[in-house]
C-alpha cells in the first residue's frame, strides 16, 4: 500500500500540483462557475432565484447589448486589419540596408512597452477639446474649422479610440513581421530578380505566400486582442458618449460592478467566451491552409 | 532619370516615412514628459508649447509626497516582483515535465492550459471577484498575486517547455549516468540551461503585474492599496484638469518597463516573435 502511494506521488505530480492548482482555482473553476452563474438572478446582496435562460434572451432584446456587439465587432474589423497593414509596411521599410534600424526599431517599440493606462491618459490629454494638442495642430494646418470634441463627441469618439489602439500595436506587428521577413532566404529574391520581377511582384509571389503563417498567427492574436480591449475604452469614455464607444466587455463590467447584476454579466461573459473561441477556430482553420511550392 | 538619381530619391522617400512615423510613435510620450514639468498656467496657456517655458519639479516633487503615487508604486512594486517570483517557479517546474517527461493526459493537459490564452479576461471576472471575496483577500496584495499568477501560467509554461524540449537529451543522460538524482538534474542541469527562457517569462511576467489594470481595479478598495495603474486613472476621474502632476505620475510609472525594456531588450524582442511565431 505504501509503496503504491509512493509511485502514485511521483515526481510529475508533485512537479505539476502548483500548476494544477493555480490553474484550476482561478482559471478552470471560474469559467464553470461564471456559467452556473449566468442562469440565476443574481445580485451581490440580496436573494438568488433561479431564471434558466432569461438573462440570455434579455441580453438580445437588449438595445444597448446590440450596439455593444456591434461596437465590438466595428472595433476589430478596423483595428486588426489596420495594425497589420501599418506593422507590414514599417517592417518593410526597415528591412533593408537602412541607417539606425534598431533606433527605429525601439523607438517604434516605445508604444508596446508602455502600459495602457498611461498610453490612454497621454491621449486623453490630447484629445482634449480646448488643451489638447490634436486640436491646436489641426486647427493651425486649417484642417479643422472648430475644436473637434474627440472623446465628447458619438459620431468620432470610436474611431478616436481606435486610433489609439492601432497607435500603440503598430509596433508588435513590425517586431512580428521583421522577424518574419528574416527568416525568407534571400536566394529567392535574387532568383526573381534574375527573371526580371519587379519590386511588386517580388512581394506579391513571394514574401506575402512566406508570410502568410506569420500573418495568420498575427491576425488569430490581434483579433483576440480586440475582443480583451477593455482598459483603453474604460479610461478614454467608459463607453460613453451615448453608448458610441460601449463593447460588450465595458458593457459586462458595468452590469457587473456598477450594476450589481451578477447574473445578467455572467451570461455576456458566456457569449463573449462562446464569441471568442469559435472566432479563433474558424480563423486557425481558413488561415492555415497550407500553400505548396 | 537617371537610376543613381532615382535610388537617392528612393532612399530620401523611406526615411522621410519612418521618421514620419518615428515621430508619430514618440511626441505623445514628449508631450507627457513636456507636461510634467510645466506648471498648471503653463500647461493651458496658449499656443502650447513643447519645450517647457520654465521648467519646474514641482510636480514630482508633489507626487512623491502629497499624492499617494509613492505608496501606488510600491504597491505595484510588490506585486509585480511577488507575481515574477511564483510564475517563475510554478512554470519552470510544469514546463519541465510538459517538455521532458511522457505520462498518460499528457498533450490534453497540455493544450487545457493553452486554450486559456484564447479567453478573455473578462470571462471570469465575476467568479474570482466572489471566490476572491470568500477568501477574504479583497484589497490585499494576495488578492492580485494569486490570480496575476495563474493567468500567466499559460504563456510561461508554453515558452519554457519550448526552451526546455530544445536541451538536448544526451547532456541529460550522462548527468544521470554520473548519478544525479531527478532534482539534481532539474536544479544543476536544465534550469541553468533554460536560463534564456527564465529571463524571457520573468520580464513578461512583471510588465503584465505592473501594467494590469482591471483586476487591480475590481480587487482592491481602498486608496493606499490601489496600484500605480489604477491609481492613476482613479486620480485622473476625481481631478480633471490636474494633467501636469498627473504626467509627471505617468512618466513614474512608464520608467520601471522602459528599464526593464532596455536592459533585456535581446531577451525580449527575439524570444517574443519565437513564441508568436511557432505558435
Amino acid at each position: 500500500m505504501a509503496k503504491l502511494v509512493a509511485r502514485s506521488i511521483s515526481p510529475i505530480i508533485l512537479f505539476l500540483l502548483p500548476a494544477l492548482s493555480f490553474y484550476f482555482v482561478f482559471e478552470l473553476f471560474p469559467i464553470f462557475y461564471s456559467l452556473y452563474i449566468s442562469f440565476f438572478e443574481w445580485h451581490i446582496i440580496g436573494d438568488v432565484r433561479f431564471v434558466g435562460l432569461e438573462n440570455y434572451f434579455k441580453m438580445f432584446s437588449d438595445p444597448v447589448f446590440i450596439v455593444a456587439l456591434r461596437n465590438t465587432f466595428i472595433y476589430t474589423i478596423v483595428t486588426v486589419p489596420t495594425q497589420i497593414f501599418f506593422g507590414l509596411a514599417i517592417a518593410l521599410l526597415l528591412n533593408q540596408k537602412i541607417r539606425g534600424k534598431v533606433t527605429f526599431r525601439a523607438l517604434y517599440y516605445i508604444p508596446v512597452i508602455t502600459s495602457w493606462t498611461v498610453v490612454s491618459l497621454i491621449w486623453k490629454w490630447i484629445y482634449d477639446p480646448v488643451y489638447g494638442f490634436l486640436n491646436y495642430v489641426l486647427l493651425s494646418l486649417g484642417a479643422i474649422r472648430e475644436p473637434v470634441r474627440w472623446l465628447q463627441d458619438p459620431s468620432v469618439a470610436l474611431c478616436a479610440v481606435m486610433l489609439v489602439t492601432i497607435w500603440k500595436g503598430i509596433g508588435w506587428n513590425m517586431v512580428i513581421f521583421l522577424a518574419g521577413l528574416q527568416t525568407i532566404p534571400q536566394s529567392l529574391y535574387d532568383a526573381a530578380l534574375i527573371d526580371g520581377a519587379n519590386r511588386w511582384r517580388r512581394f506579391r509571389y513571394i514574401t506575402l505566400p512566406l508570410l502568410r503563417p506569420v500573418i495568420a498567427t498575427v491576425t488569430v492574436l490581434l483579433t483576440i486582442g480586440a475582443l480583451n480591449a477593455f482598459v483603453q475604452i474604460y479610461i478614454l469614455t467608459a463607453g460613453g458618449p451615448l453608448h458610441s464607444t460601449e463593447v460588450i466587455n465595458t458593457y459586462l463590467y458595468k452590469n457587473a460592478f456598477s450594476y450589481l447584476n451578477f447574473g445578467y454579466a455572467s451570461s455576456m461573459a458566456m457569449f463573449l467566451l462562446a464569441l471568442t473561441l469559435t472566432i479563433s477556430i474558424v480563423q486557425r482553420k481558413v488561415l492555415s491552409k497550407k500553400i505548396e511550392y | 532619370m537617371h537610376p543613381k538619381i532615382l535610388r537617392y530619391l528612393e532612399r530620401f522617400f523611406i526615411y522621410f516615412i519612418l521618421l514620419i512615423g518615428t515621430w508619430i510613435m514618440v511626441f505623445p510620450f514628449l508631450w507627457m514628459v513636456s507636461t510634467s514639468f510645466k506648471s498648471q498656467y503653463e500647461a493651458f496657456s496658449f499656443p502650447p508649447s513643447l519645450i517647457p517655458q520654465k521648467p519646474t519639479l514641482e510636480n514630482y516633487i508633489r507626487a512623491l509626497t502629497i499624492v499617494p503615487f509613492g505608496r501606488w508604486f510600491l504597491n505595484s512594486f510588490i506585486v509585480a516582483s511577488a507575481t515574477t517570483l511564483l510564475v517563475v517557479v510554478i512554470s519552470s517546474l510544469a514546463g519541465y515535465i510538459f517538455a521532458r517527461k511522457d505520462f498518460r493526459w499528457k498533450e490534453p493537459l497540455f493544450y487545457m492550459f493553452l486554450i486559456t490564452l484564447m479567453i478573455p479576461g473578462m470571462v471570469t471576472i465575476i467568479p474570482n471577484f466572489i471566490l476572491i471575496r470568500t477568501l477574504g483577500l479583497m484589497d490585499t496584495y494576495l488578492g492580485l498575486i494569486f490570480p496575476y499568477t495563474s493567468w500567466n501560467l499559460a504563456m510561461s509554461i508554453y515558452i519554457l517547455r519550448n526552451f526546455f524540449s530544445a536541451i538536448p537529451q544526451s547532456i541529460e543522460d550522462s548527468a544521470r549516468i554520473d548519478g544525479c538524482s531527478e532534482l539534481g538534474i532539474f536544479l544543476k542541469i536544465m534550469l541553468p540551461l533554460a536560463k534564456p527562457g527564465i529571463a524571457t517569462i520573468a520580464i513578461f511576467s512583471f510588465l503584465y503585474g505592473w501594467d494590469e489594470f482591471t483586476w487591480a481595479l475590481t480587487a482592491t478598495s481602498s486608496l493606499h492599496m490601489r496600484t500605480l495603474a489604477v491609481g492613476l486613472a482613479l486620480f485622473h476621474g476625481k481631478y480633471l484638469t490636474l494633467w501636469t502632476l498627473l504626467s509627471a505620475g505617468m512618466v513614474i510609472a512608464t520608467i520601471p518597463p522602459v528599464i526593464v525594456f532596455i536592459l533585456f531588450q535581446k531577451y525580449f524582442i527575439p524570444n517574443l516573435m519565437a513564441g508568436a511565431i511557432k505558435g
